[in-house]
């Protein structure tokens, strides 16, 4: 029997009713409308198709309909704590949370007074209530079937606030772990972070897909506000998600003088989409998007990424890289608005390509929309092969082609590291890439 | 060491070299001069092995191998070099980064161990001198952002780390003032000696004041048409490639 979209929208359906009826009213009145919003957005607007234009190269609802077996979903529950020690970077220190097929199953808790880490799903009532204005209102229910999705059935996942002034002495390390060994899983985790006035902190997502047994389908979704002259960095550790269907939406609002850092590397997975928005609701603020993604096989990696500049006076500025091997496809859209009230803004794009391959795709759209008549935009898109000419110099001088290709795609990867600073994860990410530039052929 | 025996080229079904004979011993210096379009470049590259070249004629023997069937790597193991005419930029990778895999390699072919980071950095701190280079240039981006002249310089220093049996330096005159010319013809002096030998690719006379030539060959169409001493240069400056032409159109 085949399945169809409306199939998959009424598993999900019934996956909603009866998580609701779980809840019994234990949940605050305004997250549960929240809640009722989204599913009938969901309904809706349906699952994205290919002639979704959002999602025109990127058929993970096909992939969906085809290999997740979602009526042979495993049960949920966790009787116990799975071993999730392997999992984790060593040396990686920090204040951890591990999801594992989307439940909290550790917390590493202790946290500093002007860090708080609460579990989402924890929450008192009233603790809810008052959350509620920030929850749903950044992640777009109703452009995103996944992000609906994700807000339909919002239960487990974090709320961290750092405290005005803070300054973070460990990153907070959150992983999002599936593991499909017993049989297919849908995991959502959903993320709030709360930025004081003058808080400064890193965050790091790390997502791994355990098992390729069955198939195991991630969608997480988050909300990040920065508050005056906050400071965040915040990585996307895709790496270890071979044969995962993957969904990130993160949205992102800044207010005056505040600073994120957003890194997104992704190295493996059958689709993956990573949705980044940043909303530049305050001036002087700057937003940086540093992007890499190396895939080979059959893999499809796409970035799509926003930066809505609404106010004066800020700067973004956009640097994804790519090489795509194989059959594997690359997708990259970035749009920049510059609302009529912003400004000065000063906003720059890049996205750069290496094709090893005739069957490797890349589809790559800037779309920069601007309204204001005082602003400084660039953006630029290039897609080819190595420089045969810069190959043939380091051939002239002893290296052989593999040596030479090598040691230029290695150069052109690690340009994303320039702005890793903490030192653990940039030495992990540096033998990530080393290894997979190994493997991608030359 | 280097024996060319009646070498024709074509690029792109163009004919550009048309018979070219040369032959350089150890210890020589040997100048090839000539009009633009004449070949000098595609000379120097098809030395090194590009491979947007086509060899349709003639052979080049170099110690007693034949080059044409060895990879531009091999060459460069068995000690060829080329000083670019258009030195690459090669952002995220250092001088010094690529030199120690290139220095390896040679060695390897040599027969000799691997150098450690200490011995490498020592003689590259000892080659730097002999250019007058820094280090600030040798840890940025291979020739980004770098001046016509600290290409070429860094050109010659990379010649001193790799020792190589022949030079070829393709134009490296080219866009140096006159201080720039004499540090990169000191250094190149420098390493001459009984051992190894130095093709000089030039428009012009100027550099050959500062690396004296025992060989001058003038190339017009492809071919050498004349061959003589230092002075054959001297005279080219005075009289202009016109001389050239004018006899080379004589004799056919």
């Amino acid at each position: 029997m085949s399945t169809t979209e409306k199939d998959l929208r009424e598993h999900f359906n019934q996956k909603y009713s009866s998580f609701r009826k779980t809840l019994n009213g234990s949940q605050s009145p305004k997250i549960d409308e929240l809640r009722e919003h989204a599913i009938n957005a969901l309904n809706q607007n349906g699952f994205p198709l290919t002639r979704d234009e959002e999602y025109k190269y990127t058929p993970i609802t096909r992939a969906l309909l085809k290999s997740f077996k979602f009526t042979e979903e495993h049960p949920d529950e966790i009787t116990m704590v799975p071993p999730f020690g392997e999992h984790l970077i060593s040396g990686l220190n920090g204040y951890i949370l591990v999801f594992w097929n989307g439940k909290l199953v550790f917390n590493s808790g202790d946290t500093p007074k002007n860090l708080s880490i609460s579990p989402l799903q924890d929450l008192s009532k009233e603790q809810q209530e008052r959350l509620s204005q920030y929850l749903g209102k950044l992640v777009n229910y109703q452009l995103d079937a996944y992000a609906a999705l994700n807000t339909a059935l919002l239960n487990q996942g974090s709320v961290i606030t750092l405290k005005e002034g803070t300054n973070l002495d460990q990153p907070v390390v959150i992983y999002h772990l599936t593991d499909a060994s017993q049989g297919p899983v849908y995991t959502q985790t959903r993320h709030l972070i709360l930025a004081e006035k003058n808080a400064k902190a890193t965050v790091i997502e790390i997502y791994k897909n355990l098992s390729e047994d069955h198939q195991g389908f991630q969608n997480v979704a988050s909300e990040i506000y920065l508050e005056d002259a906050a400071q965040l960095d915040l990585f996307k550790i895709q790496t270890d998600t071979a044969g995962a269907l993957l969904v990130d939406n993160t949205n992102i609002e800044q207010k005056d003088n505040s600073q994120v850092r957003c890194h997104t590397i992704t190295t493996t997975g059958d689709i993956i989409r990573n949705n980044l928005n940043i909303s530049v609701k305050g001036q002087n603020c700057e937003s940086h998007m540093n992007g890499l993604y190396l895939v080979n096989g059959t893999s499809l990696i796409d970035n799509h990424t926003l930066v809505d500049h609404r106010m004066p006076n800020s700067y973004s500025n956009e640097l994804y890289k790519g090489i795509v091997d194989d059959t594997a496809t690359g997708v990259f859209n970035g749009k920049i608005y510059v609302q009529p009230d912003a400004q000065k803004t000063n906003a720059f794009q890049s996205n750069k390509n290496i094709l090893l391959s005739d069957k490797a795709t890349m589809n790559t759209k800037p779309q920069l929309e601007i309204w204001a008549n005082d602003v400084k935009c660039s953006h630029g898109a290039t897609t080819g092969q190595l420089d045969a000419e810069q190959v043939f110099y380091l051939r002239s001088r002893g290296l052989d082609e593999k040596q030479a290709t090598g040691l230029l795609l290695y150069a052109f990867a690690t340009e994303f590291l320039e702005q890793v600073s903490l030192p653990v994860l940039n030495e992990y990410l540096e033998r990530i890439i080393a290894d997979r530039l190994y493997q991608l052929k030359s | 060491m280097l024996k060319v025996e009646n070498l024709k080229a074509s690029v792109e079904g163009k004919s550009i070299l048309n018979g070219i004979d040369l032959t350089v011993n150890a210890g020589e210096v040997h100048a090839i001069m000539g009009p633009n379009g004449s070949g000098k470049s595609t000379l120097a590259s098809i030395l090194a092995g590009r491979e947007s070249y086509e060899v349709t004629d003639g052979s080049i023997t170099f110690l007693n191998q034949d080059l044409l069937e060895l990879a531009p790597e091999e060459r460069a193991r068995e000690g060829l070099f080329l000083a670019f005419q258009y030195p690459v930029e090669i952002p995220g990778v250092t001088t010094t980064n690529f030199l120690k895999t290139a220095v390896n390699q040679i060695r390897e072919h040599r027969g000799q161990e691997a150098l450690d980071a200490v011995t490498f950095l020592k003689l590259i701190k000892e080659k730097m001198k002999l250019v007058k280079i820094d280090d600030s240039l040798l840890s940025r981006s291979l020739n980004d952002g770098f001046s016509g002249g600290e290409k070429k310089r860094n050109e010659i220093f990379q010649m001193a780390v790799l020792e190589p049996k022949l030079a070829i330096l393709d134009e490296t005159d080219s866009g140096l003032d006159i201080d720039a010319l004499k540090v990169v013809a000191n250094g190149v002096n420098s390493l001459r000696n009984k051992d190894n030998a130095v093709v000089v690719v030039t428009h012009y006379q100027r550099l050959l004041d500062y690396i004296v030539p025992d060989f001058v060959h003038v190339l017009y169409n492809g071919k050498i048409v004349k061959s003589g001493d230092k002075d054959l240069a001297l005279k080219l400056e005075a009289k202009g490639y016109d001389w050239i032409r004018e006899n080379a159109e004589l004799a056919t």
